[in-house]
């Protein structure tokens, strides 16, 4: 399987063990050849790459932060280097453990459960021909719209102990009350509803869009040959979807070490007895740095959470293009 | 495959040399633009220190200056204005003008750090001591401007003169030296008890019997019996604990505690005296459980979103000071409030505000010169707090003013600019408040640890994660809300996995050091 | 009738799932509606037990800078949503072409600036001393021009367009940007729309930008003054110079009724743009009813 080379690259031949020198040369005239033969779409892609190397690329000098101790005063390059001591405190830390379960299965959940459910409500949005589907649109869509802050809001008038709706409605039901800020079990389940909740709206609308983009003429062939809805959601729809579903969850895969900050943070409102179920890394990092203006060990944490984001993302892509070739991202 | 790996590579080579290309070339174009403020860059250091401080005023040329301070909300559209008069007034005195530039609370942080990184034109910040613009990691990052004898002598006797000498230590750094000049305001604490008069009168409490958080336990029950809209105890996350032991000294925000009578100042750790404190936790919890303190104690961010609704009988002020009563009153949904003090009146610091000086300010002897001004020069420093007279305020007399609603200009932060008791008086201030005050800064206990700085740099890493457990823990003992035999020692056994015990043996030899130079030891 | 059975179903089921969703939604202009004192006594309520508009009085109490931050913001919404499209498609365009040469190591690069970024301090050195962006417009829209995200997404949609049409076009002579502009930003007209939505929006959810370029009052957008106001009273809530502060000015901070109306009247604009783009997530616009 994986002795095929890629489609686009089917043109250039296996590159045999020749004699370096020789090797290099005809190596770079062909390059260049394919340089010409590809000009128009390098031209196409030019201003991006312009831009981000300015823009993106250029403040990287500045993930050398994670490795130096900085002063104001010698600036980026000037700082001295201190080697992985910015790392030290993530290392040492007692809850390095939980926070980092916590944070990798959180995500995952939320990937898959966002995914899962977003696809559902895509699909059935599909079947639907009345010009309510606009309205139903816009009301996913609408927690999109709140900050974290007010979901933290929101939250506490569902949660309180008192006065709010889950333990008024648990108290109609004749059940127990709970106090739930300073219970754990709880929030295993309230922090992927939030997140859903927030998040479902734009994947819906992703995939509703990439319905959208199907040609009607695989569906015309599909009822000609009797086929029903579902089989047509099943065998048509869903496969052809199946690019925009890989390309989000490597998306979600990149970030599966960086926690959501705000959900995390406001939604529980940082009472200590529910860290065991909420801290993520994001959060323990903010409380254990805030006080300290420490910008190095900040950085670190950072550029840790990328490199794993990164190897994540290479080993999914490798599996994908293991399994199939066509879909892998890069 | 190969040829796919290769074309990587390449486009990263290439990507690297073009970084470098650019990086090249953006930071030639920069020297050409390094300074675009027309400021004249005069050497002042050396032309100013040639001049003998009586006789600046001649020989001074125009400076302009840039001043950074933290504000709760924008203070309006009269901003301008009010700095064009200050400008005026200042170019009279010491031939400088100022821009203002106030920012809100969560924005200070990030653009100070922001513009100190890349050494943006920028001369006086403000600092505090454990909260923005934090003084101590801010000066190990070499932000800012080492503020001599010499250069006090020269350019702000005045200023320097109306801090009591016994209170200067505080402004010392780890390494010794000033690194700013404080804004000068209470500088005492008291931990109180606010009872609400009404329950008071009521249930006929004797204010004078309280002298400690067990004290108040029966007014907690009797409230709790006969007031069923009542909170008894009201707190929240930000309630920061009633616990005193009146046989140590230090008060929040000590750098350390020790006994009061040892001779030896053995520090008081909190590992050493956590099982001290497990009675305190236990009648916590026991409130909590009773339904004296309010069940959402460790949820709730504020106390003062509780208290406005004005059914919360007690809670707690870390620092009372003379005429908090006013302020107390608003907060408390309208009801009047009556301090009970629980501590002694601990010297806490005259660093708790400052103004610092930007290390690569151009004109650091104006800057300080302008510093002098914002805590000598009344009508200064009201200019800047109040704005102008008759758009802004109204003079009822020589001390009193009377702010005028909606007039655009309210930065609301007196202790942001300068000697607060200068200030004129607000409605509802007594005549005597700044009297008062200072009475008790100068009668405060000022404390053997006072000018001890902890330098961190060596533990920072076991510093961040006690921090990170000390937030999980703190809270949720402080309500009462956990059970304090099962959390407690939870708590203390995490805190020495992250590295406490390391810590205060660290403190400890700094401790020492510290004594033994000042001679106490 | 079998079909109609499902529809009402499906509908049915909507109608709950967007009941459920929308009930927080309700609650926070419930809130803004409600007077502060019938917070106080009865709680949050879905519906408020005592009407009241006095948290909206009081945020147009000065309405000037809420006006200007409305300027703002819809300034580079339209201007930033209009370049930023445009650039994503360009870019996402090559990367998605599987005959293209360089496509993998192109998705790489644009992807690897998802995964890591050089904090804020050169960025900010970068936009300040270099580029000269500080108090501009375009310090707002520039940072989320080319969202790795979006472009991905991008990516994706196009992923799915035919080999065929584009061969065929090539067949007859056409020049890549004449395939682009021609052929496929016509075909992705749903693509677009979603993608104009997505970042329309965050453009007009867009303020930290704002916090560290912005220096002076005329480019304040309006999520800016959300953030501010909201978080004020957290800060002051926290902080140790509580007791430095004038305790009267603490007693007025903004309550939650003045915070949650912030919030309707920054996010309310956007409900309004989203039917705008909603108009093209037009179903049958494909590939067939070009050929013809």
């Amino acid at each position: 399987m994986s002795n095929i080379p890629p489609a686009g690259l089917s043109s250039s031949p296996e590159q045999p063990a020749a004699p370096a020198p020789v090797k290099r040369k005809s190596w770079l005239a062909k390059e260049l050849w394919h340089i010409r033969r590809n000009r128009e779409l390098i031209l196409l892609a030019l201003p991006g790459v312009l831009f981000k190397l300015v823009i993106a690329y250029l403040p990287m000098v500045g993930l050398i932060l994670a490795f130096k101790y900085f002063r104001y005063d010698q600036g980026i390059f000037g700082s001295k280097w201190v080697g992985l001591a910015n790392f030290e405190f993530l290392f040492k830390a007692q809850d390095a453990f939980r926070i980092i379960r916590n944070t990798l299965l959180y995500n995952f959940s939320y990937i898959l459960l966002t995914m899962a459910i977003s696809l559902l409500l895509a699909l059935l949005l599909n079947e639907l021909t009345s010009k309510l589907i606009k309205v139903y649109q816009t009301t996913l869509f609408l927690p999109y719209f709140i900050s974290m802050v007010l979901v933290g809001y929101i939250g506490n008038a569902f949660l309180d102990f008192e006065n709010g709706y889950l333990n008024t409605i648990f108290t109609f039901f004749g059940l127990k009350t709970h106090n739930w800020y300073l219970e754990t079990t709880p929030w295993i389940f309230i922090l992927p509803l939030v997140a859903l909740w927030k998040g479902v709206g734009f994947s819906t609308l992703v995939y509703f869009a990439g319905i959208t983009g199907i040609s009607t003429d695989y569906y015309e062939a599909a009822r000609l040959d009797g086929a029903s809805r579902v089989q047509m959601m099943t065998r048509i729809t869903l496969p052809l979807l199946k690019p925009l579903v890989i390309i989000l969850f490597i998306l979600g895969l990149g970030n599966i070490f960086r926690g959501d900050f705000g959900l995390h943070y406001f939604v529980p409102n940082n009472v200590g007895p529910n860290f065991p179920t909420t801290d993520i890394i994001d959060t323990y990092v903010y409380r254990a740095l805030t006080k300290l203006g420490d910008i190095n060990s900040a950085a670190a944490v950072g550029f840790l959470q990328s490199v794993v984001g990164l190897v994540t993302v290479v080993t999914a892509n490798l599996i994908v293009r293991r399994i199939d070739k066509d879909n892998a991202l890069f | 495959m190969v040829n796919n790996k290769k074309n990587r590579l390449i486009a990263k080579l290439l990507s690297v040399a073009l970084v470098f290309v650019i990086l090249a070339a953006c930071s030639s174009n920069n020297n050409g633009n390094n300074n675009p403020t027309p400021a004249p860059t005069t050497e002042p250091s050396t032309a100013a220190s040639d001049t003998p401080a009586e006789s600046t005023e001649p020989a001074l040329d125009p400076v302009k200056l840039t001043f950074l301070y933290p504000v709760a909300a924008d203070p309006g559209p009269d901003q301008k204005l009010v700095n064009e008069e200050i400008n005026k007034y200042l170019q009279e005195k010491i031939n400088a003008t100022v821009e203002l530039k106030p920012l809100t609370f969560d924005e200070y942080e990030p653009k100070l750090n922001a513009m100190l990184a890349a050494n943006e034109n920028f001369d006086i910040a403000w600092s505090s001591k454990g909260w923005l613009g934090n003084y101590q990691p801010y000066i190990d990052r070499g932000a800012y401007l080492e503020i001599t004898d010499d250069m006090l002598a020269k350019y702000a006797p005045e200023a320097r003169a109306n801090i009591p000498d016994k209170f200067w230590p505080d402004m010392l750094a780890a390494d010794g030296k000033v690194y700013g000049f404080p804004i000068y305001q209470v500088a005492a604490k008291q931990k109180s008890l606010i009872i609400q008069k009404r329950f008071i009168d009521k249930y006929s409490l004797d204010v004078s019997t309280i002298h400690s958080y067990s004290d108040i336990e029966l007014f907690l029950k009797t409230l709790k019996e006969n007031e069923p809209d009542v909170v008894p105890l009201g707190l929240a996350q930000n309630s920061r604990g009633m616990y005193i032991d009146s046989t140590v000294a230090g008060t929040d925000g000590s750098p350390v505690y020790y006994k009061k009578d040892d001779p030896a100042y053995t520090l008081s750790t909190f590992l050493n005296t956590a099982n001290d404190r497990l009675p305190y936790y236990q009648k916590l919890h026991e409130w909590y459980e009773k339904g004296y303190i309010n069940q959402d104690a460790p949820v709730l961010q504020n106390i003062n979103d509780l208290k406005a609704k004005g059914n919360v009988a007690v809670s707690i002020e870390f620092t009372s000071k003379p005429g908090g009563e006013i302020g107390e009153k608003a907060i408390n949904g309208g009801n009047d409030v009556v301090y009970a003090p629980i501590s002694e009146s601990y010297f806490t610091g005259i660093a708790s505000a400052m103004h610092v000086i930007n290390k690569n300010s151009k004109n650091p002897e104006r800057a300080l010169m302008f510093i002098n001004l914002l805590n000598t020069d009344k009508y200064l420093y009201n200019l800047i707090c109040n704005g102008i007279e008759g758009k802004h305020y109204e003079k009822v007399d020589d001390l009193n003013i009377k702010p005028i609603e909606g007039s655009g200009y309210a930065p609301n932060g007196d202790w942001v600019f300068g000697n607060q008791f200068n200030a004129y008086l607000k409605p509802g201030q007594a005549a005597d408040t700044w009297q008062k005050t200072i009475e008790l800064n100068d009668n405060a206990v000022v404390l053997a640890s006072s000018g001890f700085t902890v330098n961190e740099e060596s533990f920072k890493s076991e510093v961040a994660n006690i921090n990170a457990v000390k937030n999980e823990y703190e809270t949720a003992l402080e309500t009462g809300a956990v059970d304090p035999n099962k959390v407690l020692p939870e708590y203390v056994s995490k805190l020495k996995a992250s590295g406490m015990e390391k810590v205060d043996t660290e403190v400890a030899k700094q401790w020492e050091a510290f004594l033994a130079q000042k001679g106490l030891k | 009738m079998k079909i109609k059975v499902a529809d009402t179903f499906i509908n049915l089921y909507f109608i709950i799932v967007c009941l459920l969703i929308a009930m927080p939604f309700v609650l926070v202009i419930s809130i803004s509606l409600s007077s502060e004192d019938s917070l106080h006594q009865f709680g949050y309520q879905f519906l408020p037990k005592e009407w009241s508009l006095e948290a909206y009085r009081i945020v147009f109490e000065k309405p000037e800078p809420l006006l200007r931050g409305y300027g703002v913001t819809i300034a580079i919404t339209v201007i930033g949503t209009v370049l930023s499209l445009f650039m994503t498609a360009l870019m996402a365009y090559p990367i998605s072409r599987s005959d293209f040469r360089y496509q993998r190591p192109l998705t790489f690069y644009v992807f690897f600036t998802m995964l890591f970024n050089g904090g804020l301090i050169p960025f900010y050195i970068l936009m300040t001393q270099y580029l000269h962006l500080k108090n501009t417009l375009a310090a707002l829209i520039i940072p989320a021009i080319m969202s790795p995200f979006n472009i991905m997404i991008m990516k994706g949609f196009l992923d799915k367009i035919s080999r065929e049409i584009i061969e065929s076009a090539k067949v007859d002579g056409a020049k890549e940007y004449r395939i682009f502009f021609v052929i496929i930003l016509p075909l992705s007209t749903p693509a677009l729309a979603t993608l104009g939505l997505f970042i329309a929006f965050g453009y007009w959810n867009e303020w930290f930008n704002a916090l560290l370029f912005i220096d002076n009052d005329k480019f304040v957008p309006l999520q800016l003054l959300l953030v501010r106001i909201l978080s004020q009273a957290e800060f002051l809530a926290n902080s140790p110079m509580a007791e430095a502060a004038d305790k009267l000015k603490f007693a007025k901070f903004p309550t939650l009724t003045v915070r949650m109306a912030m919030a309707i009247i920054a996010s309310g604009p956007m409900l309004v743009i989203f039917p705008f783009f909603q108009k093209y997530f037009v179903k049958g616009l494909t590939v067939g009813s070009l050929k013809g």
